[in-house]
């Protein structure tokens, strides 16, 4: 098969007919209006790396805890860098894609000496590297968050690329003096970036790319509001590719749009009294934690089968903090420091554990949840290394409480079906019994 | 007292979690602060008239208790240590710093604060890679560390306490490079599991003690010319190596380890702190820039050419690269090292353990395999 006209890596021939059949096959499902943009953003996104690895469009990468604004505003013209988000084929493989791909990448960088313990994201992305199937880029822009398996493959992504990275690190604690330690690296890293690319920031055009990225925080915002409807309009495997949107959308029109498909397709189940779980919403659940991206269908199963919805996670957290207020050159780094140390899962992850406990029973308080759900990929120590905490603080706030293992790409570690019976047990044997008393 | 007794003191000091240097520095009175990781200023609790104390594990048998609020998803260095915390026996100590060493030692500060008796707790947010536009940060951050001690412990760490601090660490230091020196020679006096055990007593008792002891062994050790049978000389490279037993294994199988690339071994003594200009920046300089660890990014290339340098001042045969299971920031650099080793032919071999698992049956095993290979290629064992 060939994409574009032209022989592409498998790889990505992959990611291009899951998204490309997807589209076709839920075009006009009025139940589907906010996934097909998703999708269609995901297409786009495909679309891009292919073209950046067509026409040698210069590239610079970032890792998954990144935002692009600062990249996006490089140069005379629109477009002039392409900003990567390198992670983000391991994700739309495994949701799109055929997670097949994600396997062999993931045992290529084990057989290669990464360790297993470090996160499935980065050794695909370093499998992916070492297949020689993503852009190259002039350098990379990395971040300290959301945990030590970004910030050690980040390392590992020089050694193999032998480019240079400019290090963004985030402290421990997200008040105001982190979040201007933060913005003095951002001018730092704008001037890594103007002597790497040979562009300089055009800060005009930072201003008009924060403000987009603002008009996709209203969206989201809204979006949530939506969701705390009860029942909950909109299916729950939607949640976490507000991360994925955030990350690699945030800028950009396309993004914006992609959110406000998000927050209109919502509002107009809200109106119609549709519910995510077509037999009834018996359990409202908050998802803290990877989700399962290996099979993002869980979801529809937990609806379907338990009638369990989840109407916030942590991939889709988004807060007020995000916005960027453009006034000045001043208040927009500061502002995009706070973004970045506010950006879920690297808000959950990184500092006190407070941070992550406090959103979870923020949540459940304001979602009208009825239990919580631990989803704890493996490798992600920090969360394991809080769980004896947030059960205390889960027990005192009579929350029940699910957690589980597994990893969010390889379906080796645990299956869907193992999966499948915790929650139905979870469901059968503890929450229903609790709310039918 | 001969080589043999003061090894035996060492011995002593650092099996068990209380070492009776520290039981009569509490006795007279002394407070005792513990610490995490070799980026944490050891000097500032000197200075605040305490011991630094830096935490580990030995001894230690289970994790049960550990494992309630950490889950066996992370490290049994973090969850044995912790497990001690939680059964009482490191409350001697009047405080413990931690720091964003990594993700799991970050959570067991949280553990600590809130499970124990330990009464003083501080956290450091060390910058990720040691580059110079972030030194200013990591200042401040010990700024703040001597503030919140000043107020706890109601004393003074002035200029004046801090330079004394500097010498006395210094002395330590120096102690510590000249023992290392001696394992040089073609016939050290001193094997790789001794020294690190001089080395590991040295972050757990009162240092004008150690440095007592320390200068009597170097000069039994000076005189010692007797000769070493080996069949490889190893350099060990990771984080986290408090286990001289470990390096026993590898030495009951014909190997010698010549230096420790680690936490416990070289990051703690190599390069000095200057005596001169003003003592929290040249402490903040030391620590900040010293050869880097596995947590700091934009680090590997001068660790690895450090290495290098290290294999041919030392002597040394190979490289043995090791961290504790689920440590993901030595899991990095173990790929990197394995990654040059392929490209350079540096022999590199690459294990995993556990923290105080003991047996280390599969160690023997690969180790025995290491020096095979190595002595194929040098012929060096046709020498013995």
């Amino acid at each position: 098969m060939t994409v574009l006209g032209k022989e592409r890596a498998k790889d990505f021939e992959a990611i291009y007919a899951g998204v490309s059949g997807l589209l076709d096959r839920h075009q006009g499902d009025p139940d589907s209006r906010a996934f097909n943009a998703f999708l269609f953003a995901a297409k786009m996104a495909t679309e891009g790396i292919l073209s950046a690895l067509d026409d040698g469009k210069p590239v610079i990468s970032y890792n998954l805890g990144g935002i692009p604004e600062l990249l996006l505003a490089l140069g005379e013209n629109e477009n002039e860098i392409f900003p990567f988000a390198m992670e983000k084929v391991v994700a739309l493989q495994s949701l799109v894609g055929d997670s097949n791909y994600n396997m062999e990448s993931i045992d290529l960088a084990e057989a290669q000496g990464m360790s297993s313990d470090v996160c499935s994201t980065d050794r695909a992305t370093i499998g992916n590297l070492s297949k020689k199937i993503l852009p190259e880029s002039l350098c990379s822009v990395f971040v300290t968050a959301p945990c030590d398996s970004q910030t050690v493959a980040a390392e590992s992504i020089k050694e193999i690329t032998a480019k240079d990275v400019f290090m963004i690190d985030i402290p421990h604690l997200h008040g105001e003096r982190e979040i201007n330690y933060v913005a003095g690296q951002l001018k730092e890293e704008i001037k890594f970036l103007e002597e790497k690319s040979g562009k300089k920031l055009n800060w005009d055009r930072l201003k008009e790319v924060c403000a987009e990225s603002n008009r996709m925080i209203d969206q989201a915002l809204e979006w949530l509001e939506l969701r705390k409807t009860v029942p909950c309009p909109q299916t729950s495997k939607m949640l976490s590719t507000m991360y994925i949107l955030l990350q690699d959308g945030s800028g950009t029109k396309g993004g914006t749009w992609v959110a406000s498909e998000f927050a209109a397709d919502a509002k107009e189940r809200v109106l119609a009294g549709k519910s995510a779980a077509p037999g009834g919403e018996k359990i409202r659940a908050i998802w803290f934690g990877s989700p399962t991206w290996y099979n993002i269908g869980f979801y529809e199963w937990m609806e379907n089968e338990l009638g369990m919805v989840v109407p916030v996670d942590m991939f889709s957290y988004v807060v007020p903090e995000m916005y960027v207020d453009t006034s000045t050159p001043e208040t927009i780094l500061h502002d995009l420091a706070r973004k970045q140390i506010f950006m879920p899962m690297g808000r959950h992850f990184t500092g006190a554990p407070e941070y992550f406990v406090d959103d979870l029973l923020r949540a459940v308080s304001d979602y009208k949840a009825d239990c919580a759900l631990f989803a704890g990929h493996v490798s992600c120590k920090h969360a394991w290394g809080i769980i004896g905490l947030l059960k205390e603080a889960l027990r005192e706030a009579d929350v029940p409480l699910l957690d589980f293992e597994f990893d969010l790409f390889d379906p080796r570690i645990t299956s869907t079906e193992t999966l499948q019976e915790q929650f139905r047990r979870f469901a059968h044997d503890v929450v229903l019994p609790r709310l039918n008393r | 007292m001969n080589k043999s007794e003061i090894l035996n003191v060492f011995q002593d000091v650092v099996k068990e979690p209380l070492n009776s240097y520290v039981e009569q520095w509490i006795s007279g009175g002394g407070k005792v602060g513990g610490y995490y990781c070799s980026l944490i200023p050891a000097e500032i609790f000197t200075a605040a008239g305490m011991v630094p104390y830096r935490i580990r594990g030995p001894r230690s048998e289970d994790t049960a208790l550990a494992d309630v609020y950490l889950s066996s998803n992370v490290c049994t260095f973090v969850r044995h240590t912790v497990n001690i915390a939680l059964q009482g026996e490191f409350d001697f100590m009047s405080g413990i710093v931690c720091m964003n060493g990594c993700d799991q030692a970050r959570r067991a500060y949280e553990v600590w604060k809130q499970k124990t008796k330990v009464p003083f707790h501080a956290f450091l947010s060390v910058p990720r890679t040691s580059e110079e536009r972030l030194l200013s940060w990591y200042k401040e951050e010990l700024e703040k560390l001597i503030e919140a001690m000043e107020k706890h412990f109601s004393v003074k760490i002035r200029s004046q306490e801090l330079h004394e601090a500097i010498k006395l660490h210094n002395a330590a230091r120096a102690n510590l490079i000249r023992l290392n020196d001696l394992r040089k020679r073609p016939s050290p006096p001193i094997s790789g599991s001794e020294a690190l055990t001089v080395t590991i007593a040295a972050h757990v008792m009162p240092l004008k003690n150690f440095n007592e002891l320390a200068e009597v062994l170097l000069a039994a050790l000076n005189s010692d010319q007797a000769p070493r049978k080996y069949r490889a000389r190893f350099i060990v490279s990771g984080g986290e190596l408090d286990e001289p037993e470990f390096l026993k294994v590898m030495e009951d199988q014909g190997g010698l380890v010549v230096y420790e690339d680690t936490c416990f071994g070289a990051r703690f003594y190599e390069e000095q702190v200057p005596e001169e200009g003003d003592p929290l920046t040249k402490i903040a300089e030391r620590y900040f820039y010293r050869v880097p660890c596995a947590r700091m990014v934009n680090s590997f290339p001068a660790r690895y050419a450090n290495v290098e340098q290290i294999m041919t001042d030392f002597h040394a045969d190979g490289l043995i690269a090791q961290r504790i299971k689920q440590c993901i920031v030595n899991a990095g650099h173990l790929y990197n090292f394995t990654r040059r080793g392929r490209s350079n032919g540096m022999p590199t071999l690459v294990l995993d353990r556990e923290y105080l698992a003991g047996g280390y049956g599969q160690v023997k095993t690969r180790v025995q395999a290491f020096i095979e290979n190595i002595e194929s290629k040098s012929k060096k064992g046709a020498e013995l």
